[in-house]
C-alpha cells in the first residue's frame, strides 16, 4: 500500500512537472512559442523526465540491494546467536525467517528467538522501505527544481527529451540479450552447484537416473543417481517418433500446397493446418494421455505386443501432429522460394511435375529444408507438456517405442515443481538438464536460422 | 529407333527434303485471363532450318514460343485458341501428353537456369527421366556429346561434378542448350538466349545454332536485329500481339512488305 | 561433330506408352501422397476438436436434485439472536441432512444412511446457508431447492457410468435404485451448470469452477502486455529505425531469433533463477508469471514489429523528414500510427501464445491448489491452461469432463484472439 502511494504520488509530481513547465517556457517567452528553441510541450516533458527518472531509476536500484541487505544484517544476528553457522545452512536459517515474515500460519508456531528475528526482519523491511520512500521524494523535489531552472528560451529541450528516448528504446532493445545472458548465468550457475555434487562426466555419461533416492536418504549427493543418458536416449526416441511422423506429413503437405493445390484449396487448407499450431500444447498433452495413449496400448495389446501405458509412440505421435505446422509452413516458404525458372526449365525438358518436384524443386529447396527440420527438431525436443502428461517418469533406457521412456522436460518439471530447496543435487540437476537443453535447442537453431537465412538469399 | 506407339508421327528416320514442314500454326491466339495477348497467328516452320521471332518488347514473341512446347499449360489462367501441327498432328488436341511434347520440342530460356545440381546432372537429367540410357558408360557418352556439341566440353571437363550455378553466365547457357539436345528434340525453342551474354559468347551461341540446324529445327526469339540476320533463315515480325508479316530473312530486312516492319527495324518504333 | 551422334541420343526420348504410363502412374502416386498427407493432419485436427468437444460438452449441464429442507429453527437459531455470526455459523449440515432423511425410503438405518448420503453434494449445505442469509425471514419454514447432485450420480444421469454391487462402479444398487426412485417423483433435474464458470478449484468436481483460473490467466496476461507493448515497440523501434548496422545489432538480432525458438520450460528455469530467487518475487503470483511470459513472447512481438515498421513506406518518412520533423518526430506522428496495426496483430497473436502457454508456470509454481478467486498480482493463483493440466491428473471422471470443457473454454478464449486479429488485419490492410 505505502509503494501505492509512493508510486501515485511520484507519478502526479510527474504530471505536475510537465504541465509547469509547459507554461513556464511559453511564460519565459511571454506566450510567443516561435521564440522558444523547442516546443513548449517539450520543455514540460524535458521537466517531467527530470522529476521522474531520478527518483526511478534509484528506486529501482533500491529494491534490487535491499533484499541483500537485509539478509546480511539478519544473517549477523544469527551468527552472532549461533556461532558455527556458515554457507549453506546460514542461508537455509535466513529463508526460514523470511518464510516466516510471509507465512502467517507457520509464524504462529515458530519459536520465540524466531519469532524475535522475524520481528527485527520486518523492521528493517519498514524501516528500508520508509527510507527508500523519503529519499525518492526528495529525488524529485529536486529534479523538480533544477528542471525549472534550465527552462530558458535557448535551452535544447526537444533534443535532450529525444536522448532520453533514445536510450530508453536502446535500453528494451538489450532486454532480449539481457535475457539470453539472464538464462545462461542462471543455468551456469546453479548447474556448477549442481557439478559440485556430480561431476559432470557422471551426469553426462552416467547410465543411471533415480534422482529420488538422494531424497530420501537426505545425504546430499552421495546416494543418488544422476547418470542422464537414459533421460536424453529417451528425449531423443520420443523426438525421432515424432518426427517420423511430421517431416513425412508436413513435407508432403508442403509439397502439394506449393505445387498441386488450387489456390482456393490452399487458402482454407493452409490456415487449418495452422490451427494444429495454435492449439495449446496442455491440450495435446490430455489427448495423448486420455485418447491416443490408451488407444496405442490396446491397439498393441490385441496384436498381441506389450504396450505400456505411458508408451513412448503415444508421446511422440502426439507430438509429431503438433510440429506437422511447423515442418509444413516453413518447408512450404522454402519450396515457394526456389525460382520458377528452374520449374520452367525442367517442365521444358519434357518432366512431369513429380519428376521436375523430386528431382529439381527438392534438391533446390534442400538446405531450406533442412533448416527448417532442424527447427522443428528443436521444438521437439524442448516440448514440455505432451511429455509431462503422456510420458513416464521411468529412465528406461530402451529403443522401443512401445516402452514409457523419459524426457529431459519431464525430468525438468518432475524435480523443480514444489519443490523449494535449491541446495539438494536433486533441484540443482533440473538446472544441469536446463542447460543442456538450451545448448542443444541453441546450437540447432543457430545453425537452421543461417542456413535458412543463406539459402533465402541465394535466390533473392 | 523408339518404338512407334506414340500419338505423335515418329521422328523420321532419315532428314526429309529441306522443305519438309515441321510445325504449322493455324489461328493461334492466347488470353491471359480476358486479355487477349496473341491474335490470329498463321505460320509454318520448315525443318532443318532457323526461324526468328522479332518485334517490339511486349508483343507476344515469348507467349507464342510458349505455345510451340505448350510451356502456357503451366500458367494459371492462361488460354490458347487455335492449332499447331508437328508432323501433321495438332498438338493440342486433348490426347496430346504435353510431357512428351515437351521432350520432342526442347526450350532454352531468357536467363540461364541451370538446376542447382553438377553440370554432369544437368545433363544427365533429361536423358534419365526420359529412359534413354541404361548405363552409366551410355550416359557418360551422351553427356559428352552434349558438352561438345554446345562448345562447352574444354572448359568443364575437368570439372563435371561441380555445380552448373558455380559456371559464368555464357557457360550457363550453353550448358543449358547442352541440357535441352541432351534428349535430341526435334525442334529447339529459344526466347532471347543471348540476352544475358557479352558478345563473345554471344558469337559461340550463335556458331553453336546455326550447327545445331543440321539436326534440329531451332526457333528463336531475339532483340537483335543483327543476330537474326546472322543465324536465321526466316523471320517473323510480330506487332502489338499480331503476326505482321514473316518470310526468309533477307526479303523481310531489305524489302520488308509492311511499313511497321521497315519502321522497326531501322528503329523508328519499338 | 554434331552428327557423331551416340546411339542413345540418336534414338531419342523413350516415348514408349507403356514408360509414359508408368511415368503418369508415378505422378498420380505422389499427386496422392500428397493429399493423403494434408488429409491426415486435418484428421488429426477433426479427431482431437471432436473428443474434446465431446467429452467436455457435458460438463456445462449439471444434475440436481430437489430436496424440501426444514429451516428448523432449533437447529440455526436456538437462541433467537438473529444476527449475521450465528447464522453464519449454524450447522447446516445438520438442517440439509435431517431434511434429506425424508427423502430416504422407510427403514434404512443409520449404517445405511451413507450410501444415501453421498448421492448428494457437499455443496447443499452451502446452499442453504445462501438461502437463509439472503432471507433471514424463511427460518422455520420448509423450502424446496435444487442442490447439485454427487458428481457420481451426474456421471450416472449422463450415462458414463453404471452401478453395480461388485465394487467395479463407485455407484452400487442401493443408491441406483433410489436415484432411480428420485427420477420417478419429478425431484432430479438437468440444469445449467453455472458453478463451473463462477467458482475457483475445488477437490470435488461438482464444486470446481475455472473463474479463479480465468482471473488467475487475465492478471497474468495483464502484467505481461502492459511489459510486452512498450518495451516491444521500443525496442522494434530502434532495431528499424535508428539501429545502425553494427556487429552490435547485428548480434541482438540473431539473438532475438534464437530466443523466438528457446524452449519454453528455459524461460521457466530462468523465472525460478532470477525472478524467485534473485528478486524474491512470490511464488505461484501473476505477477512472476506475467514478467516470464514477458520475456517469452518479447521476441515475438520484436520480430512482428519490425516487420510492420518496415511496411511502411520510406517515402512516408522522407515526406515528413522533408517538413523538418525529427527523426522521433517523424516515427511518432507517421510511421508507427501507420504501423500500429500490424504491432498489435503481431502482439494479440503473441498474446495468444503466451495464454495457451504452461510449461514455465509450472516451473514457477503457478500449480497451486486454489479456491478462491484470486484478487491480487501477488497472491498464488493459476492460469487456465494449468488448471486444464491439473484437472487432467485428477482421476474423477467427472474431472475429465471438466478438463474438456476447460479446454474448450481456453479454444473459444484464443479463437476470440485470433479473431480479432483477423479482422484487425483485414480493416487495415494497405496497398502502398
Ligand atoms: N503470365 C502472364 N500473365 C498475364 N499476362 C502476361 C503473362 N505473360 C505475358 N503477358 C502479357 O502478354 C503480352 C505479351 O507478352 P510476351 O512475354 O509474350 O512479350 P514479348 O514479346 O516476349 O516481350 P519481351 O520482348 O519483352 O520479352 C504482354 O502484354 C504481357 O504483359
Ligand atoms: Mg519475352
Amino acid at each position: 500500500m505505502n509503494n501505492f502511494i509512493l508510486i501515485a504520488t511520484v507519478l502526479a509530481s510527474t504530471a505536475l512537472a510537465y504541465h509547469y513547465g509547459r507554461r513556464r517556457a511559453l511564460g519565459v517567452v511571454g506566450g510567443k512559442p516561435r521564440d522558444l528553441h523547442s516546443l513548449p510541450g517539450y520543455h514540460g516533458a524535458y521537466m517531467a523526465l527530470w522529476c521522474l527518472l531520478p527518483a526511478a531509476i534509484f528506486v529501482a536500484i533500491w529494491i534490487a540491494i535491499e533484499p541483500t541487505v537485509v539478509r546480511q544484517i539478519i544473517a549477523g544476528s544469527l551468527v552472532q546467536a549461533q556461532p558455527g553457522l556458515t554457507g549453506n545452512a546460514l542461508d537455509l536459517a535466513v529463508n526460514e525467517i523470511h518464510s516466516l515474515s510471509i507465512n502467517a500460519f507457520a509464524y504462529s508456531s515458530a519459536s520465540a528467538e524466531k519469532k524475535a528475528l522475524v520481528a527485527r526482519y520486518q523492521e528493517l523491511q519498514g524501516i528500508g522501505t520508509a527510507a527508500m520512500a523519503t529519499i525518492a521524494l526528495v529525488l524529485v523535489a529536486a529534479g523538480l527544481f533544477y528542471g525549472s531552472k534550465s527552462i530558458a528560451p535557448r535551452m535544447r529541450a526537444r533534443q535532450a527529451v529525444e536522448r532520453v528516448i533514445m536510450w530508453t528504446m536502446v535500453g528494451c532493445a538489450t532486454i532480449a540479450i539481457l535475457t539470453t545472458i539472464g538464462i545462461i548465468m542462471s543455468l551456469l550457475f546453479e548447474a556448477m552447484r549442481f557439478f559440485q555434487f556430480v561431476s559432470p562426466i557422471d551426469f553426462l555419461f552416467g547410465l543411471q537416473w533415480s534422482p529420488q533416492i538422494a531424497m530420501r536418504s537426505d545425504q546430499v549427493g552421495s546416494s543418488g543417481a544422476f547418470g542422464a543418458v537414459p533421460v536424453f536416449a529417451g528425449t531423443l526416441l520420443i523426438t525421432a517418433i515424432s518426427m517420423a511422423v511430421a517431416v513425412p506429413i508436413g513435407l508432403m503437405s508442403a509439397i502439394y500446397m506449393a505445387e498441386y493445390s488450387s489456390k482456393k484449396f490452399r487458402s482454407w487448407a493452409k490456415p487449418l493446418l495452422e490451427i494444429l499450431a495454435g492449439v495449446p500444447t496442455v491440450v495435446y498433452g490430455f489427448f495423448a494421455a486420455l485418447t491416443v495413449a490408451p488407444f496405442v496400448r490396446d491397439t498393441g495389446h490385441a496384436i498381441g505386443l506389450n504396450v505400456a501405458s505411458e508408451s513412448a509412440l503415444a508421446a511422440g505421435l502426439v507430438m509429431g501432429i503438433m510440429i506437422i505446422p511447423f515442418v509444413s509452413s516453413l518447408s512450404d516458404d522454402v519450396i515457394n522460394a526456389v525460382p520458377q525458372s528452374l520449374r520452367d526449365g525442367a517442365y521444358a525438358m519434357g518432366a512431369t511435375k513429380s519428376e521436375t518436384i523430386r528431382q529439381v524443386i527438392i534438391p533446390a529447396a534442400f538446405p531450406g529444408i533442412v533448416g527448417s527440420i532442424m527447427l522443428a527438431v528443436s521444438r521437439a525436443i524442448g516440448e514440455t507438456m505432451i511429455v509431462v502428461m503422456a510420458a513416464g517418469m521411468a529412465a528406461n533406457l530402451t529403443a522401443n517405442p512401445f516402452a514409457a521412456v523419459t524426457t529431459v522436460t519431464v525430468q525438468i518439471v518432475t524435480l523443480l515443481i514444489g519443490d523449494q530447496e535449491f541446495d539438494s543435487p536433486k533441484t540443482l540437476a533440473a538446472f544441469a538438464l536446463g542447460l543442456v537443453l538450451f545448448v542443444v535447442t541453441l546450437i540447432l537453431n543457430i545453425i537452421a536460422l543461417t542456413v535458412v537465412r543463406r539459402y533465402r538469399e541465394q535466390y533473392d | 529407333m523408339a518404338e512407334i506407339n506414340v500419338t505423335l508421327p515418329p521422328r523420321e528416320s532419315t532428314p526429309a527434303a529441306a522443305s519438309k514442314i515441321k510445325l504449322s500454326a493455324r489461328n493461334v491466339g492466347v488470353f491471359y485471363g480476358a486479355a487477349n495477348a496473341l491474335r490470329d497467328v498463321n505460320m509454318d516452320f520448315e525443318e532443318n532450318q532457323v526461324i526468328s521471332l522479332i518485334g517490339p518488347s511486349g508483343c507476344g514473341k515469348s507467349t507464342f514460343l510458349r505455345c510451340i512446347n505448350r510451356m502456357n499449360d503451366t500458367i494459371p489462367g492462361c488460354r490458347v485458341v487455335g492449332s499447331i501441327n508437328m508432323d501433321g498432328t495438332n498438338i493440342y488436341s486433348a490426347d496430346i501428353d504435353p510431357v512428351e511434347l515437351r521432350a520432342r520440342v526442347g526450350m532454352v530460356f531468357q536467363k540461364p537456369n541451370p538446376f542447382p545440381k553438377s553440370i554432369y546432372d544437368n545433363i544427365a537429367y533429361g536423358p534419365r527421366i526420359h529412359g534413354m540410357v541404361s548405363t552409366k558408360t551410355e550416359m557418360d557418352e551422351v553427356v559428352e556429346w552434349a558438352l561438345r556439341s554446345a562448345g562447352l566440353w574444354e572448359e568443364v571437363k575437368d570439372r563435371l561434378l561441380q555445380p552448373g550455378t558455380g559456371l559464368s553466365g555464357g557457360q550457363q547457357q550453353r550448358l543449358c542448350i547442352a541440357r535441352a539436345i541432351a534428349v535430341h528434340p526435334e525442334v529447339i525453342l529459344m526466347d532471347e538466349p543471348c540476352s544475358a551474354l557479352d558478345p563473345i559468347a554471344t558469337a559461340k551461341v550463335e556458331e553453336l545454332i546455326d550447327e545445331l540446324r543440321q539436326t534440329f529445327t531451332i526457333i528463336i526469339v531475339t532483340h537483335s536485329m543483327q543476330q537474326a540476320a546472322r543465324v536465321s533463315q526466316r523471320t517473323a515480325f510480330f506487332h502489338m500481339g499480331n503476326l505482321v508479316e514473316e518470310g526468309p530473312t533477307d526479303v523481310i530486312f531489305t524489302k520488308p512488305k509492311d511499313q511497321r516492319t521497315g519502321a522497326y527495324i531501322t528503329g523508328r518504333i519499338g | 561433330m554434331i552428327n557423331a551422334l551416340p546411339t542413345a541420343v540418336a534414338r531419342g526420348p523413350n516415348l514408349s506408352k507403356d514408360r509414359i504410363k508408368k511415368r503418369y502412374a508415378a505422378e498420380a502416386r505422389y499427386k496422392f501422397y500428397g493429399l493423403a498427407a494434408i488429409s491426415v493432419a486435418i484428421l488429426f485436427l477433426a479427431i482431437l476438436l471432436v473428443t474434446i468437444v465431446g467429452k467436455g460438452y457435458s460438463a456445462f449441464v449439471q444434475t440436481a436434485i430437489a430436496i424440501d429442507v426444514n429451516l428448523d429453527k432449533s437447529l440455526i437459531d436456538s437462541d433467537n439472536k438473529g444476527d449475521v455470526e450465528t447464522l453464519t455459523q449454524a450447522d447446516y449440515r445438520a438442517v440439509v441432512r435431517a431434511s434429506l432423511r425424508n427423502l430416504f425410503p422407510a427403514g434404512v438405518t443409520r449404517g445405511q444412511e451413507r450410501d444415501y448420503f453421498s448421492v448428494f453434494s457437499e455443496s447443499a449445505q452451502y446452499d442453504v446457508q445462501k438461502l437463509v442469509l439472503n432471507n433471514p425471514s424463511l427460518i422455520g419454514t420448509t423450502q424446496r431447492i435444487w442442490v447439485k447432485s454427487a458428481p457420481d450420480i451426474d456421471m450416472l444421469r449422463k450415462g458414463y457410468v453404471g452401478a453395480a454391487d461388485d465394487g467395479s462402479q463407485r455407484l452400487n444398487l442401493t443408491q441406483k435404485a433410489f436415484y432411480d426412485k428420485l427420477v420417478a417423483d419429478g425431484r432430479v433435474r438437468t440444469q445449467f451448470n453455472t458453478t463451473f464458470f463462477t467458482a475457483a478449484d475445488s477437490r470435488e468436481a461438482e464444486q470446481a469452477g475455472v473463474l479463479g483460473a480465468i482471473m488467475g490467466t487475465f492478471m497474468t496476461l495483464a502484467v505481461t502486455l502492459i511489459l510486452v507493448l512498450p518495451i516491444g515497440i521500443a525496442a522494434a523501434v530502434y532495431l528499424e529505425e535508428f539501429a545502425p548496422k553494427n556487429r552490435w545489432t547485428d548480434l541482438i538480432e540473431v539473438n532475438i531469433n534464437n530466443l523466438a525458438a528457446v524452449p519454453s520450460i528455459v524461460f521457466g528455469l530462468l523465472g525460478v533463477a532470477v525472478l524467485l530467487q534473485w528478486f524474491g518475487m512470490p511464488r505461484s503470483a501473476p505477477i512472476a508469471g506475467g514478467v516470464v511470459l514477458a520475456l517469452l513472447v518479447l521476441p515475438t512481438i520484436i520480430i512482428a514489429g519490425r516487420s510492420a515498421l518496415k511496411a511502411v513506406p520510406p517515402s512516408i518518412r522522407e515526406a515528413a523528414l522533408g517538413v523538418g520533423a525529427s527523426r522521433l518526430q517523424t516515427i511518432g506522428h507517421h510511421v508507427l500510427p501507420l504501423a500500429m496495426p500490424g504491432i498489435l496483430t503481431g502482439t494479440i497473436i503473441g498474446m495468444a501464445h503466451a495464454l495457451g502457454e504452461s510449461a514455465p508456470l509450472l516451473m514457477i509454481g503457478m500449480v497451486a491448489f486454489v479456491v478462491d478467486v484470486p484478487t491480487s498480482l501477488t497472491h498464488a493463483s493459476t492460469v487456465l491452461p494449468v488448471q486444464i493440466f491439473l484437472w487432467a491428473d485428477a482421476p474423477e471422471r467427472a474431472f475429465e469432463e471438466r478438463t474438456s470443457a476447460a479446454i474448450m473454454v481456453l479454444l473459444v478464449f484464443l479463437i476470440m484472439m485470433n479473431l480479432v486479429a483477423i479482422l484487425l488485419r483485414k480493416k487495415f490492410e494497405r496497398r502502398w
